[in-house]
């Protein structure tokens, strides 16, 4: 009898738990079906499910005023471009994103090769800037993000013009870098440097790491550490949080090498297993349309489009020299790079 | 007989449901990882997957792991004796208000502590803008041994609140007996005190090592930038960084689980070498051994070690909370309330409130499911309970992030049924499933000091079951399910990993409304939302605390 209590509670723990779960079966099952029927009769369900990557504020802003423009339901899934990805890859066998936007290139390019991506041609696709979207219309980089040369300004007045500028002995220790492997930016900006430097690249890599270069985790945690003064740079940080820092009146600002840095388009695409296609479409016209690039440049993020401006407080995409790289070589590349660079730095 | 069969027959479904509820919860999702591992793209691989473990680099993260475990476990220990021995026998333990400041560090994120660590020691921190005299020592909080800090100070209350338990619950009686029989002090503690309390103690290293091993919010926010790489670190990598590999990061897991199911036996193998039974229904009385006028050492320890566990990271979390603009420093002029105000008025007061409603449930379901699993796994010690008690313990052995990925994988399956993913309901299942160990545990720890003679006296006497259950055994471990429930809650509240992953779109919890924060947002308004969330935990373990005295009433004292 004793036993058979014992049991009777955890049951019943066990059937509230199943309970709730049959509810929810219900209504997922209907919600399949309308979508099937639906998908048949060409109609749209008015629900869209996105998977954002940040920077926080402006995700979800752009859901709202397309949810207001639109009268779609909007349910966003926002967090970081790595929760973003492990969501989706545990999500493989059964997904459940329509639109996903992500802040780094080759996982875009990745998924379109594997045939996951759906094929869409925006009306906005001609005013893109060029390399910023997929020729075949797979994925638009409809905002981006320059790496710069960041610093703190009470530390010193102006940043050297170059990144050698860096190995000056007077900014020994003080010197950061997100770490590669945390970072998606800053690895690719490894692999873009080797690149076009070669084995200069390395040497440089090699004559920084003796003048105290350090990685300091993920973007932000570099950052910090600049704006508290622990180090004075970071070097291939991203721009947009230097200017919403300064914004903050926090002494920072932020520089473009001489030499060359990588912008980093940040891809939205439609998955393939998408249910939701029309409203999918919709939302990848909204973020390229003009109202959707304001929001965007308002983050301080580049717009993809040339004929909107980026935030006049910030540097125009033009201004910013380019290194000499393509895709496809840090897509191969990257992880050789990655490694051989912790080897060097660590 | 037929009486006697239906029960035997009760018990068996009973015990079968529980085997079949643990396998769901833990078992499944786990093995659906390491299927991922062995046969990524569903060719099959076998053993072959495993073969990566050799590289040099797997072997000195695998050490390092190692190495941090047993470190913790030391520095934890340390830390936590004296307080228990004080909290149980001496003066102290009147002021229970110390018990609840004591949990404090362990309701903090890991990753909160550690950045409040750092933002304190690093060039230019905290400590060298109040102390320009610690500019020699702070570096060297940035190598193992600060690793080792940070986490001993975040999991000694762990090991305190077992150790304390155990201590109250040895009893003055047989130390007494030892007494009269003229055995000295330290006979007494070598033959009495530390056998008995070895098989507490013993439940609560093994807890703290797997959970270092399995720790992920430090490692990832200190270790990473000292460059002490770990499993953790490596599996985060795997998981949330392009190329993702899920299969690696399965083995990895794997041999963590392996590690930890190692060290878990070598537990049972020890307790089981002792006699362990203290509650024994005799007239209990309750060591004491007052210190008198020594006490001022035991407050100056208590306010030492409040000081690295709570002082240090919360100086900065709430200097940082407070501050207008980081670049500026500690100063009175940067002082700010905006923080606090923005965290109200905009979406961090619902988020928090996600949080405690969700870690409340989650706290009250995973109790339930607790008392149950352990009842079972302590009825007896053979194959059906061992594999319990191993399926109840193993969520905290592999880091959260594995579990996670096992759970996506498991609960929004096509072929699942149970539309449980992607609403909330999933994040409470979440929260239960990595936080079964400590109900299960925590009423272990206590249910295993029960002796026989209780239940033999009142059966002899007639009582049914149902009056022994009521009458005796559920008041009598009432104090190890509060326990559990406070630790799950408190846990809950603070859940990141899966929180962050698993969340149904457009909801946000106190943790990842703070991870946003430090990722994308202010710093500042992170902090703020930690100090006001650890509060709120506060407020509630205090509430809870004060029912758990009045369950413990029956100690007389």
């Amino acid at each position: 009898m004793l036993k058979q209590l014992k049991g009777i509670t955890g049951l019943a723990a066990l059937v509230a738990l199943t309970a709730c779960g049959g509810e929810g079966e219900e209504e997922n099952g209907q919600e399949a079906n309308g979508n099937d029927g639906q998908e048949e009769s060409n109609e749209q369900s008015g629900e869209l499910t996105i998977y954002s990557s940040g920077p926080g504020g402006m995700a979800e802003e752009l859901a709202e005023a397309f949810e207001e423009e639109s009268g779609i339901e909007v349910d966003l899934f926002q967090s970081t471009t790595g929760d973003v990805l492990g969501r989706l890859e545990g999500e493989a066998s059964n997904p459940i994103a329509d639109v996903v936007a992500l802040a780094s290139m080759p996982p875009a390019m990745e998924y379109k090769q594997e045939g996951l991506t759906y094929k869409y041609e925006s009306e906005y696709a001609g005013s893109m800037r060029e390399d910023w979207y997929d020729e075949d219309h797979h994925f638009y980089g409809f905002s981006a993000a320059a790496l710069g040369l960041s610093y703190n300004t009470d530390m010193v007045d102006e940043a050297p013009a170059d990144w050698d500028g860096l190995l000056d002995s007077e900014y020994e220790d003080q010197i950061a870098i997100p770490d590669p492997q945390e970072s998606g930016t800053a690895r690719d900006f490894v692999s873009a440097f080797i690149q076009q430097e070669g084995d200069d690249g390395w040497e440089l890599f090699e004559d920084l790491t003796a003048n105290g270069l350090q990685m300091e985790g993920a973007n932000t945690p570099a950052l910090e550490s600049v704006i508290s003064g622990a180090n004075t740079f970071v070097m291939a940080g991203v721009d947009y949080m230097v200017y919403n820092n300064i914004e903050d009146g926090e002494p920072v600002d932020i520089a473009f090498p001489e030499s060359g840095t990588t912008i980093t388009p940040r891809p939205a695409f439609i998955l393939e297993s998408s249910e939701n296609k029309p409203e999918a479409e919709a939302y990848i016209d909204f973020i390229l349309s003009d109202e959707g690039q304001e929001i965007v440049a308002d983050a301080y993020l580049m717009p993809g489009r040339e004929d909107i401006p980026a935030h006049e407080d910030r540097a125009q995409p033009e201004d910013i020299e380019m290194l000499d790289f393509d895709w496809e070589f840090l897509d191969e590349n990257g992880q050789d790079i990655l490694e051989e660079f912790l080897e060097v730095v660590r | 007989m037929m009486q006697f069969l239906s029960e035997r027959m009760i018990h068996r479904v009973n015990k079968g449901a529980a085997l079949l509820a643990l396998a769901v919860l833990v078992l499944f999702p786990l093995l659906m990882v390491l299927y991922n591992g062995v046969a990524p793209d569903g060719e099959w691989l076998g053993l072959e997957a495993f073969s990566v473990l050799a590289e040099d680099r797997y072997i000195q993260i695998f050490i390092n792991s190692m190495l941090l475990g047993i470190g913790v476990v030391i520095g934890a220990s340390i830390l936590a004796a004296p307080l228990a021995y004080f909290m149980a026998r001496t003066e102290l333990r009147r002021h229970r208000w110390i018990d609840i400041v004591l949990i404090i560090p362990f309701m903090t994120p890991p990753y909160i502590g550690a950045m409040g660590w750092i933002l304190s020691m690093q060039s230019g921190g905290y400590a060298e803008q109040l102390f320009p005299f610690l500019a020699g020592i702070t570096p060297y909080f940035f190598t193992y041994f600060g690793m080792v800090l940070v986490m001993s100070l975040h999991l000694f209350p762990f090991i305190y609140l077992i150790m304390r338990n155990t201590l109250e619950n040895i009893g003055g009686r047989l130390e007494e007996a030892g007494l009269i029989h003229g055995g000295g002090f330290f006979y007494r503690l070598r033959r009495i005190v530390t056998p008995l309390f070895f098989s507490g103690y013993s439940m609560g290293a093994l807890l703290v090592f797997v959970k270092t091993i399995g720790e992920f919010g430090t490692l990832v926010t200190l270790g990473n930038r000292i460059g002490f790489y770990v499993m953790t670190s490596q599996i985060h990598t795997y998981t949330s960084i392009w190329p993702l590999d899920f299969g690696t990061a399965a083995i990895l897991s794997t041999v963590l689980l392996g590690v930890s199911m190692t060290v878990w036996y070598i537990q049972q193998w020890f307790v089981s070498r002792k006699h362990t039974k203290v509650v024994s229904g005799k007239g209990q009385t309750r060591a004491y051994n007052p210190l008198g006028k020594y006490q001022v050492f035991a407050w100056a320890y208590l306010a030492g070690v409040l000081f690295l566990a709570i002082g240090v990271p919360y100086f900065s979390v709430a200097s940082t909370a407070f501050m207008d603009i980081t670049g500026d420093g500690l100063a009175l002029s940067n002082l700010t309330f905006s923080n606090f105000i923005e965290l109200f008025a905009g979406s961090g007061r619902e988020a928090l409130f996600n949080s405690l409603w969700l870690a409340a449930l989650a706290a009250t379901i995973s109790v339930a499911l607790g008392v149950w699993f352990a009842i079972l796994i302590m009825k007896r010690n053979r194959a059906p309970e061992k594999t319990m008690d191993f399926l109840s313990l193993a969520p905290n052995t592999v880091p959260g992030i594995v579990v996670v990925v096992g759970l996506i994988f498991f609960w929004n399956a096509f072929w699942n049924p149970i539309g449980v993913y992607n609403t909330w309901m999933m994040l409470v299942l979440t929260y239960v499933i990595l936080y079964l160990p400590f109900t299960v545990q925590n009423i272990k720890a206590i249910y295993g000091q029960l002796g026989d003679s209780l239940f033999q006296a009142s059966r002899m006497s007639g009582a049914s079951s149902f009056y022994m259950l009521r009458k005796i055994l559920l008041p009598l471990i009432v104090p190890g399910v509060l326990a559990g429930w406070i630790m799950t809650f408190t846990i809950s509240m603070r859940e990141l990993v899966g929180s962050l992953i698993l969340r149904p779109p457009n909801m946000d919890t106190s943790a990842t409304f703070i991870y946003s924060q430090f990722e994308q947002g202010s710093q500042s308004l992170g902090m703020a939302m930690a100090l006001v969330s650890v509060g709120l935990t506060t407020i509630v373990l205090i509430v809870v605390e004060h029912y758990k005295d009045k369950a413990q009433s029956y100690r007389a004292s």
